[in-house]
């Protein structure tokens, strides 16, 4: 695991997300209530940005097509998007929020 | 003939009922009312009798509408406007509309030219119609009911079958996923639903004008279908005839759900006056080892843009579109299909054959995705495009967006004017070049103009003589 | 190898415009108030979005402008050396590496550092020189081409090129003098966190040819910091000119990558024109050519290897304008681990180009799951006499040829080398000049080993 320091909590106020790179990956960190989740930030669907969209619970809806996704698991809840957004795994230590995008290594050509 | 008799009375005065039935709505139902609010669209939910979460669901996506900017791409949609069209005439309107005197000239001709079944030419003439349709709905009716086919106006089944109608309904087009899409699900109004139970195969193709509210057939229609497991449907909707329409804009939704091993195949030859805005929404969901298929053709329309689609969820799907379009003068067809695969071992196909003649264009513009996970996908595109005419024009937009390696996606399009040597060899035989000519664009347009109903197929072949020998005569 | 120091205001900025309007403070009045009024239109136009057509892979919230220097001064260059000794190793090792050529501009971030030419292509009346020699030396020339088929009103970043211009190669064939033996230019970019803004101008005049083979390599020297690169091409060919020119670009993986290149093709011209893209984070490029009188061929060619997190994000656009033209674009592209490519190809037939034959291949392998590939081939017809037609494939390695190589005992590793080296042959036998064909090859063939020997 390889967490990395993303951002401060009060930066990310509550019922809201923002969107950071970490490592290359483009990552929505959501506050709901005081607890912090992190997600793929483009929309499975067309790439729309979903740190860009509304929060309804543990929801967030894409900006451009309405797609539905569960912030928590990533799942995709309604179409037009039909396949999950990665979710990543987040500590919080003291006042810092902490994300690991650490993945299994990018299978090379064979070799 | 005395019983028919007397249930087209009853019919008929059921419907005068339904009408009168709202006194107290007097005001709203016998005026037309131009333009587009959240009180026309209650009006409509009100009169149709709806449950409060379609009332509200129409309501939210009339705000989703209002919000929602236009496409920049596409056709030219700067002439439409909003407010200049009705969202809901009352049945009663509707019937003077439909009277034949009202139909142009040039449409009677073509149904003389044409030779169109008697049962759809009386249809348009007014009531005698009306006699005959009912005959052959009723009969078609029994047997589907025996086999457990449920084939009603949607409105209908909302209120007969509430559960399986709102388990489904919006969830493959959902208000937000385009501008159009949002209007349809704040004023829809007429279309179908189709359910079909596992392992029922249809064997005679569904075809909306037999049921009794056809001539609701209007701007708005939401058509939703279900085959379920293993079942098979062949759904057939408009007609080859030209439909004269004073109306717009035709915004319609079309919902296809094929279960595991289902089967839909989806027919449409559109053939509007050449004043309509055609602007549809069409998508299908195929699950384990289903196949959904659309066959499109485009023929009328000032400007259609339409993109049927098949999400291909599971394992063995298979999505097929086979598109023709044909633009004249003024017209513009921006017509192909969308095939997502969202799971391995699935397969696609899209064929589009366009044709444009005089200073029509026609456009394809097709999305072949391939989402993560999607390995051992299969598909192809094949787009051809005829030009006629010095003014004739033709564009392909084909979209491959792809997030696997094990796949194997082709597109080719080709664009060209008949060939001189395919021309010359018939001429040589004695064929007149306009006849020439027209023989070339029929087998142009053959490979799918066979995967027809006979009777659409010899009315298509005969539509596109009449605009063959239009130009050339 | 010393990094160049930076003396100036960092940023893509007011601030930074001013600091380099001082350091460019000896050029000639022409170019600066050419340079100020592409600042002002680069302030004008809205910054692309991914709502935009073209723009809609490229993200370009990571690009911090204002961290990102607008030059870079090389205090150890004064002025250009007399022979390559006087160069820094690794420039002349990148030298060496060919092809032979019969004129040589190397350029050390935007300053010249080595200009040579065969006296005999010089008695000729041949020019080559680094850009900003030829906007002093020759203005009434340079004037005359500058800008004129790119303008700075195209796009943002190319607005942005014509206010930080800074080096570049400028090259002039007289009528009916062939340059057979390519021309070659050499730009070896080691500033980290700097900007690149090279402006390429090529004039062919009436019955003239020209090979010319142009590179552009980069290191960061490990430094992780943006780097930016705006570069723009203007190719002039006159009527029966022929122009085979093939550009490698070997940027520093920090770099982002804007090239817009534009070539118009007069009246019985001939282009064949191979663009090799191995390095950069994202390479955003335009690629266009308008065939504007009849008789005219043009072969736009286009090769890319990327992997890592690279991104190759390619436009090209071939302009049918006359009757009578023939056009064939061919890109074959290789992406492998999270690598993605998105490849526009568009053809537009006007509506007076009767006669046009066109043609579109583009065929993209992958050789990871994690890669990513869009592909967009259009056609867009408006002259109804014509033959166009497209083809566009995506695929794996071909399981088939692997089987076949390494039943004949070839080694898996090796096997697949072979499947994707050969998988770019047809691309760059496009552009007839061996010399210039084997250079990509080789490069190619480095880019695969040096990933074999530091996969972890």
């Amino acid at each position: 695991m390889a967490y990395q320091p993303v951002v401060k909590t009060g930066v990310v106020a509550a019922g809201s997300g923002k969107l950071f790179e970490v490592d290359g990956h483009r990552v929505a960190v959501f506050n709901l209530n005081g607890e912090f989740f992190a997600i793929d930030d483009i929309c499975t669907h067309e790439e729309a940005s979903l740190s860009d969209g509304a929060i309804d619970n543990d929801t967030v809806e894409c900006p451009w097509h309405g797609a539905l996704f569960n912030i928590k698991t990533g799942a995709a809840l309604t179409m037009p998007a039909v396949t999950a957004v990665r979710t990543y795994a987040v500590k919080v230590e003291g006042d810092q929020v902490w994300v690991d995008v650490s993945i299994p290594a990018a299978s090379r050509s064979g070799l | 003939m005395a019983s028919v008799d007397k249930n087209l009375e009853e019919l008929t005065k059921s419907k005068d009922q339904y009408i009168y039935g709202f006194s107290d709505q007097e005001d709203y139902v016998y005026k037309a009312e131009k333009g587009l609010s959240s009180r026309i669209v209650d009006q409509i939910s009100h009169i149709k009798e709806e449950p409060e979460w379609m009332r509200q669901f129409r309501q939210r996506s009339l705000d989703i509408f209002q919000r929602k900017p236009m496409p920049t791409w596409g056709g030219h949609l700067g002439d439409l406007d909003f407010n200049n069209i009705y969202y809901y005439i009352k049945p009663s309107d509707r019937s003077n509309e439909d009277s034949w005197d009202d139909v142009p000239s040039y449409i009677k001709n073509t149904f003389d030219k044409l030779g169109i079944p008697d049962a759809e030419r009386k249809f348009l003439g007014g009531v005698g119609a009306q006699y005959e349709s009912e005959v052959v709905y009723h009969s078609l009716q029994e047997k589907w009911a025996k086999q457990g086919v449920i084939f009603l106006d949607p409105t209908e089944a909302a209120k007969k079958f509430p559960d399986l109608f709102k388990k489904y309904f919006g969830t493959i087009i959902p208000p937000a996923d385009n501008k159009f899409a949002a209007l349809n699900s704040a004023v829809w109004s007429g279309g179908s639903f189709v359910y079909v139970p596992p392992g029922v195969h249809v064997e005679v193709p569904l075809q909306a004008y037999f049921r009794i509210n056809a001539k609701n057939m209007g701007q708005f229609e939401r058509t939703l279908i279900i085959a379920d497991e293993g079942s098979f449907v062949h759904y057939v909707e408009g007609c080859t005839a030209p439909v004269y329409s004073s109306d717009s804009l035709h915004s319609a939704v079309v919902e296809l759900i094929a279960k595991k091993g289902a089967r839909i195949r989806y027919t449409t030859i559109q053939n509007w006056s050449k004043n309509v805005y055609n602007l549809v929404t069409k998508r299908a969901v195929a699950y384990e080892g289903a196949t959904v298929e659309w066959v499109d053709g485009n023929l009328g329309s000032k400007l259609t843009m339409k993109y049927p689609a098949v999400y291909m969820l599971e394992p063995g799907a298979k999505g097929e579109v086979l598109s023709i379009a044909f633009a004249g003068d003024g017209q513009h067809q921006d017509a192909g299909g969308k095939m997502v695969h969202c799971a391995p071992h699935t397969t696609s196909q899209i064929v589009s054959k366009s044709i444009s003649k005089g200073s029509g264009r026609t456009s394809y513009r097709g999305l072949v995705k391939v989402e993560k996970g999607a390995k051992d996908v299969k598909s192809h595109v094949r787009c051809d495009a005829l030009l006629l005419d010095p003014e004739s024009k033709s564009d392909t937009f084909p979209y491959m967006e792809n997030e696997e390696d094990r796949v194997s996606i082709g597109h080719e399009a080709t664009v060209s004017k008949i060939g001189d040597e395919q021309l010359f060899y018939l001429m040589s035989r004695g064929i007149p070049e306009g006849e020439a000519m027209t023989m070339i664009v029929r087998g142009f347009i053959e490979p799918l103009v066979k995967e027809l109903p006979m009777e659409y197929a010899v009315e298509l072949n005969r539509l596109i003589e009449l605009e063959m020998t239009g130009a050339c005569g | 190898m010393t990094t160049a120091e930076l003396t100036q205001t960092v940023g893509l900025n007011a601030a930074g415009f001013e600091s380099f309007l001082q350091w460019r403070s000896s050029e000639p009045a022409w170019q600066t108030s050419f340079r100020k009024r592409s600042w002002d239109i680069h302030l004008t136009l809205p910054m692309p979005t991914r709502k935009d057509e073209e723009w809609r892979r490229t993200d370009l919230r990571p690009i911090r402008f204002d961290s990102i220097a607008p030059f870079a001064s090389n205090s150890s260059a004064g002025r250009p050396v007399d022979g390559l000794d006087g160069l820094s190793e690794s420039i002349r090792s990148r030298v060496a590496l060919g092809p032979k050529s019969s004129g040589l501009l190397v350029q050390h971030n935007s300053e010249d550092v080595y200009v040579e030419i065969d006296p005999e292509l010089q008695k000729k009346g041949v020019l080559l020189c680094g850009f900003d020699a030829a906007a002093r030396e020759h203005p009434d020339l340079v004037q005359k081409y500058y800008g004129a088929i790119r303008p700075p009103a195209h796009n943002k970043f190319v607005a942005l090129h014509y206010a930080f211009q800074s080096g570049g190669t400028f090259i002039y064939v007289p009528p009916n003098v062939h340059v057979d033996l390519p021309q070659r230019s050499l730009v070896f970019a080691d500033a980290a966190g700097s900007g690149l803004f090279p402006h390429t101008l090529i004039v062919l005049d009436r019955g003239s040819s020209l090979s010319y083979f142009e590179e552009r390599s980069g290191t960061g020297g490990g430094v992780a910091r943006q780097n930016l690169v705006s570069s723009v091409l203007e190719a002039h060919l006159s009527e029966g000119s022929r122009l085979r020119f093939i550009s490698m670009q070997q940027y520093d993986p920090n770099t982002f990558v804007f090239a817009s290149e534009k070539a118009v093709g007069a009246k019985d011209t001939n282009v064949a024109w191979l663009t090799a893209e191995l390095g950069g984070k994202i390479n955003k490029g335009f690629i266009d050519c308008d065939l504007v009188g009849s008789g005219t061929r043009c072969e736009l060619l286009g090769l890319y290897y990327i992997k890592g997190w690279q991104q190759s994000d390619i436009v090209t656009l071939l302009t049918h304008k006359a009757p009578h033209t023939e056009g064939n674009i061919v890109y074959k592209g290789v992406c492998d681990d999270h690598a993605r490519s998105c490849f526009r190809g568009r053809i537009v037939v006007e509506h007076d180009a009767n006669q046009t034959q066109s043609f579109l291949a583009d065929h993209t392998m992958l050789l990871s799951d994690k890669a990513r590939s869009d592909s967009v081939p259009t056609l867009e017809i408006e002259a109804n006499d014509v033959v166009c037609k497209h083809a566009a494939t995506v695929g794996e390695i071909s399981s088939e040829e692997l089987f076949y190589l390494r039943s004949r005992g070839i080694p898996e590793t090796l096997a697949r080398k072979m499947i994707v080296l050969g998988f770019y042959e047809e691309v760059l036998k496009g552009v007839p000049v061996a010399a210039l064909q084997e250079r990509v090859r080789r490069a190619l063939q480095a880019k695969f080993d040096y990933f074999l020997d530091h996969d972890a």
